[in-house]
């Protein structure tokens, strides 16, 4: 584990790197391009194949990187939200997003899938990481024939390339990765509360009412995301909900999914079949049986 | 529940307002929301209840086995809170049901003989317009997953509701002169034999009589649960808790479809 970057040194050491993985990344794209067909991509061979069968390929493996700071002082133990660390939250996927975006048009794909999405949340700033596989037409005839979303923006979509084809053939498709964020510090108890109620089942109504505001908080805020990314609907939200690594009073609640959208006159329900898979569990040799 | 406040915030009015106007959000995977659209329910949006409870004290007799009924009706009461408050959001959604219910408890740092119980699950309504809400008019929960919920469909049950029974037993130490006689030797703790038998009889009994009021015919994918929270070694949770299910109004005795038998080339 590398020690956690001091205040303002850190922040500063990460733009500077920030800075020039941006002049490496403008040098690149003046390079002269070897052969627009090459691929480098994350997925599975049985991907590939699923995106061929609806005229897709992958193009390239992206990235977006998007770091902000936290004011010192926003994690003391007080009342209420804190919002600071909410604000950063947004503001660093913000940007990653927008790094993602300018690398997928570079290439000229139409999405992003398999998005992977990696938070790190530290005292001082905020990092977030987003990479997947940039994914274009195979060729104009296909994309028209099988693919015809016409997307004004690349989409970005943190299912893997299987559901992104399996929900595809269904009629929906994805739009943008979106989140809620809420960070909230737990309510105090004045001792002669706590001691009142050290031998009594009871609930504790005001911390439970914290949590629920800042959830609904969270939720309220996607809701909006989703319908601001134009999508009508939300699948496997992923939730994060735990108590902060370094401040034990404050619970962190993430949520974080892909925004999608019917873009059929109607939604085409797949073929589904029982099926009873006959394989046996795989038997391996340990070594230390051998001797 | 009698304490059972209405006490949803006003965030979750807006929130849930929201969605009533199409929007959906939903922690089911792409096979789920498939699978879900395919026995006619659409998702209309992720529910949650939850808790923060004080669970009291109870003196334990260090020689005897007994039921913790303080601990038990804490936990009881701190879980139907969590549950009765996502089903008022589902309910206020006008949900036919909720499905994919996940039921956990969280314990703080900061919170002592505290913990957060929290039931979160995807609100669903049919499309059909036919109310498939259970006997006392609330929306079925079900702990089943996606896929399990087709298959249950296939078979002409509905869920009725997440049914749950729990006991916190206090299982008695070994006095010491039994201890020693025992050094060495083959022998059967019966003491703890019969204080666990009597502890998951008593979880799982709670668990059928909730089903039985709701006039189930069965509870499926039940799994027991033994848990010692914060408690020491000798004081133990048992949940037993399951999916009752009833047979689904106006189903046409269709038999469920043949599952093929395939052999896959995965390893």
């Amino acid at each position: 584990m590398s020690t956690p970057p001091t205040p303002l040194g850190g922040v500063q050491n990460e733009e500077a790197d920030l800075r020039d993985l941006g002049r490496a990344l403008a040098e690149a794209e003046q390079a002269p391009v070897l052969d627009a067909r090459v691929t480098t991509s994350d997925l599975s061979l049985d991907e590939i194949l699923l995106l061929h069968s609806v005229g897709l390929e992958p193009a390239e493996v992206v990235f977006g990187v998007g770091c902000v700071s936290i004011l010192t002082g926003v994690w003391t133990w007080a009342v209420g939200a804190v919002d600071d660390a909410r604000v950063a939250f947004h503001a660093a996927l913000n940007l990653a997003k927008e790094n993602i975006r300018s690398q997928v048009h570079r290439t000229g794909a139409l999405g992003v899938v398999g998005v992977e999405v990696e938070v790190d949340m530290r005292p001082h700033a905020c990092t977030v990481v987003i990479t997947g596989t940039a994914v274009r037409a195979m060729s104009d005839e296909a994309s028209h024939s099988h693919f015809r979303v016409k997307y004004h923006n690349a989409f970005l979509c943190d299912l893997s390339a299987r559901d992104f084809v399996v929900l595809g053939n269904a009629g929906w498709y994805p739009l943008d990765l979106v989140a809620g964020a809420s960070f909230v510090h737990a309510p105090r108890r004045s001792l002669g509360t706590a001691v009142g109620q050290a031998t009594q089942n009871i609930e504790l109504t005001n911390f439970t009412e914290t949590l629920y505001a800042a959830r609904e908080q969270a939720m309220g805020e996607l809701q909006s995301r989703i319908s601001q990314a134009g999508g009508t609907g939300l699948l496997d939200a992923k939730i994060v909900d735990r108590p902060m690594r370094f401040a034990s009073h404050v619970v962190e609640f993430v949520v974080y999914g892909t925004a999608v959208r019917m873009l059929t006159a109607e939604h085409t329900h797949p073929q589904v079949s029982m099926v009873v898979p006959l394989d046996d569990a795989v038997r391996t040799f340990e070594a230390t049986s051998l001797d | 529940m009698s304490n059972v406040p209405s006490d949803l915030p006003k965030d979750a009015g807006a929130r849930l307002a929201e969605l009533e106007h199409g929007l959906f959000t939903s922690d089911l995977s792409v096979n789920e929301f498939l699978l879900v659209k395919q026995v006619g329910f659409h998702p209309l949006g992720l529910v949650m209840g939850s808790s923060i409870y004080h669970i009291g004290l109870q003196k334990r007799s260090w020689g005897s086995s007994q039921e913790l009924t303080t601990l038990t009706s804490a936990m009881y009461n701190a879980r139907e809170l969590a549950m009765n408050r996502m089903e008022e959001e589902a309910d206020q959604l006008g949900a036919d049901g909720v499905v994919g219910v996940r039921l956990d408890v969280n314990f703080y740092e900061w919170g002592h003989d505290s913990a957060e119980f929290i039931a979160v699950g995807t609100a669903v309504k049919s499309e059909d317009g036919q109310s498939y809400r259970n006997s006392l008019g609330k929306p079925f929960t079900s702990d089943l997953s996606g896929q399990d919920f087709w298959t249950l469909a296939q078979t002409g049950y509905m869920p009725q509701a997440l049914v749950m029974g729990t006991c916190v037993y206090h299982i008695a130490h070994r006095g010491i002169g039994q201890a020693i006689g025992q050094i060495g030797q083959n022998g059967e703790l019966s003491n703890f034999t019969q204080a666990m038998y009597d502890a998951r009889e008593l979880a799982m009994k709670r668990m059928q009589d909730e089903a039985n009021n709701l006039g189930a015919s069965g509870v499926v994918g039940m799994r027991l649960e033994e848990k010692s929270h914060q408690w020491g070694e000798h004081t133990i949770e048992f949940l037993s808790i399951g999916t009752a299910v009833a047979p689904r109004r106006g189903f046409d005795g269709t038999p469920p479809p043949r599952p093929t038998t395939i052999i896959s080339f995965d390893n």
